[in-house]
């Protein structure tokens, strides 16, 4: 086994400031997308999972939100929305994206779609307040564990905002590669998908159960077969308690 | 005295609200605590009682105290004449035109400083709420404190004359807030953006039992087997009650329902009596409409919004309207003016509709009341969109979250 040492896991708080921009058409908006910082695409592009952290369905980024909405440019909207959830894994790569989608818009067209006053696109910024939670993780089990009590923050921090501001190689995820590297890399597809974080959640700690099944079987193989009854009957209690609430509710 | 007593019942608000948004948003509550520990925090404002930001402190102190934040609240002392100079301030913030010369500024700047002598700003982290205590941090600054100014108006048709007299005063904070970002004047500090939020544990939004309900609202003889329509506001031309009534006699077409336009009494507001008025010749005659001039109780607003139907927010012009929060909040299907702070409380077509005209209101609300699936579905996920950013711990978090910014980057 590899020792690289302990993680501690982080939460985040994120603050909000006006950049002093806005977008009135799709024109001004490019040009201000070329401008930004990466701060500010990740306001836009990705916080929204954060805001929105439940459900099944994928929320729309604010960009193609307002490009479908307001500037009332549905086809556009659509690329976009795809375009910016197949590239959201860095500030560069989501900026390029969103630059191709709005060239491939002939300038007049661009400039034609304008809103009315007070409907202008105006570009935030985000300022995190990284956060210690306290828990200190020493290995792949106890991140397992940990993973399952964290709250949203957590999940956010490391599974996509850490990736997005620092690459795939630094953090939680940095960490995890040197002890499972496929596993590190299920997490951060799983992260950089654009999925709600309740979905990612649920995905996430499903694989790494049905991931790690194999393995307690050959645990439970091992074990005396009185533990062994012991766990069975702790099991089989467990469903019964689920059947009965399932019954009740 | 400036120092207002925190009232408690014995009860925990912290777990209040973990019972409500669930553990993590307290997680993060607590984990900016411990940053915070070993500072102390300060809040200032006007007034202890009356109006949204006294309700706020209330709550916001009490939480921050069980967060084991030592903080202590003090109201800025002031006469008449000082009250009179602030309610001018604070009209021409919101863009209507007033008298303000020497002798405004002089009261205003003479009260501030014999009122910054009196209050105990014994704390590192000072947070000062609207213009009234403006200058404190002007006359009072210490080295090592960190000062926020906490704006709760929509500046942004603030008279520029008067908007200079606060302005001038800012250059000695570290940074200011505004509840929207089109309310963020030009400024040499950083602003940063907290939207306001909802009690959920008040009267106004608390869960209440269909007897508690149906007690509050017997004396109003709503009926039982119309859908019922609701805007609680007060009688002001800009929430539009005339066009609220347009959108719903063109609704009324195809549809049967019942309007309730209920808002706060209005004897100190000449203007408001005047649009009561005409709201009451327009509906004259009719039996499917009620205007309500309601005395100012949470609990029936809150009775009115959990039996509506769909609840309608029809502004021409707002500040955040927190009434579309708290029709959200227990699942209504709002229809809402896409005006001021309402875009971000109402995402179109997910937590909400967003209307531009009377006839997009009229339409939208024709299709809420033929669909049960599309009101159950928008007024499920508006809950969930409030229950993650427009309760009180979302807004306690975004101050916490602040001071640890400016202690962690003081020339930020």
């Amino acid at each position: 086994m590899t020792s690289v040492g302990t993680f501690d896991l982080c939460t985040v708080a994120h603050l909000v400031r006006p950049t002093g921009r806005a977008a009135h058409d799709l024109e001004t908006l490019l040009a201000m997308v070329g401008e930004l910082s990466p701060a500010a695409l990740f306001q836009h592009t990705i916080q929204h999972r954060l805001r929105e952290p439940l459900g099944d369905e994928v929320v729309r980024d604010d960009l193609s939100f307002w490009v479908g909405g307001v500037a009332q440019d549905p086809e556009t909207a659509e690329r976009l929305a795809f375009a910016i959830g197949e590239h959201s894994t860095s500030a560069d790569e989501v900026r390029s994206a969103i630059r191709a989608v709005l060239e491939a818009v002939p300038e007049r067209a661009r400039r034609a779609r304008s809103v009315p006053e007070g409907g202008e696109f105006v570009f935030l910024e985000g300022e995190s307040v990284v956060l210690p939670t306290g828990r200190t993780v020493v290995d792949v089990n106890d991140l397992h564990a940990a993973l399952t009590e964290a709250d949203n923050g957590v999940w956010f921090y490391h599974l996509i905002e850490e990736p997005w501001f620092q690459g795939r190689d630094a953090g939680l995820l940095g960490w995890l590669r040197a002890l499972d590297r496929p596993l590190a890399d299920t997490l951060a597809s799983e992260g950089a998908n654009g999925q709600p974080l309740e979905s990612v959640r649920k995905k996430v700690l499903g694989r790494w159960r049905r991931r790690a099944l194999p393995r307690r079987l050959v645990e439970a193989t091992g074990r005396p077969d009185d533990v062994r009854r012991a766990e069975a009957r702790e099991v089989m209690g467990r469903l019964a308690r689920r059947v009965k609430s399932e019954g009740n509710s | 005295m400036t120092l207002v007593p925190i009232e408690t019942d014995g009860t925990s608000l912290l777990d209040g609200y973990r019972a409500v948004t669930g553990d993590g948003p307290i997680r993060v509550l607590e984990a900016l605590a411990r940053r915070l520990r070993g500072h102390r925090i300060v809040m200032v404002n006007s007034t202890s009682s009356g109006g949204g930001v006294a309700e706020i402190l209330h709550r916001l102190v009490r939480l921050l105290l069980e967060l084991g934040i030592p903080t202590t609240w003090e109201v800025m002392p002031g006469d008449q004449r000082f009250y009179a100079v602030t309610k001018s301030i604070h009209n021409a913030l919101h863009g209507e035109p007033v008298t303000f010369g020497a002798n405004e500024t002089e009261i205003y700047e003479e009260t501030n400083r014999r009122a910054a002598a009196e209050v105990a700003l014994d704390g590192d982290l000072i947070l000062i709420h609207d213009p009234q205590p403006a200058p404190f941090a002007r006359l009072r600054r210490q080295p090592g404190q960190r000062w926020m100014w906490r704006c709760h108006i929509d500046l942004s048709r603030a008279d520029p004359a008067v908007w200079n007299v606060v302005a001038g005063q800012l250059d000695w904070y570290d940074a200011a807030v505004f509840s929207h970002v089109s309310f963020v004047p030009r400024l040499v500090i950083p602003a940063y953006l907290a939207p306001p939020s909802i009690d959920p544990l008040s009267d106004k939004n608390r869960e209440l039992s269909e007897e508690e309900e149906d007690a509050l609202l017997a004396p109003y003889d709503l009926p039982r087997s119309r859908p019922i329509i609701t805007q609680i506001s007060r009688f002001d031309r800009l929430k539009d009650p005339l066009g609220v009534l347009e959108a719903f006699k063109l609704l009324r077409r195809q549809e049967d329902a019942h309007l309730v336009l209920a808002g706060g009494t209005a004897d100190d507001d000449p203007e408001g009596a005047q649009v009561l008025e005409e709201v009451r010749e327009a509906a004259a005659g009719r039996d499917d409409v009620s205007i309500l001039a309601l005395p100012n109780a949470h609990l029936l607003v809150n009775a009115f919004q959990r039996r509506s139907t769909v609840v309608v927010q029809k502004s021409l012009r707002e500040g955040f309207a927190l009434t579309v929060s708290e029709g959200l909040w227990k699942r209504r299907a709002v229809v809402a003016s896409a005006v001021g702070g309402i875009p971000l409380q109402i995402l179109h077509e997910r937590t909400g509709l967003l209307v531009r005209s009377i006839e997009g209101c009229a339409y939208q609300m024709r299709r809420l009341l033929r669909s049960a699936p599309l009101r159950r579905r928008l007024g499920q996920n508006g809950r969930e969109h409030v229950r993650d950013n427009f309760l009180h711990p979302r807004e306690a978090r975004d101050y916490l979250a602040l001071f640890v910014r400016m202690l962690d980057h003081p020339n930020a």
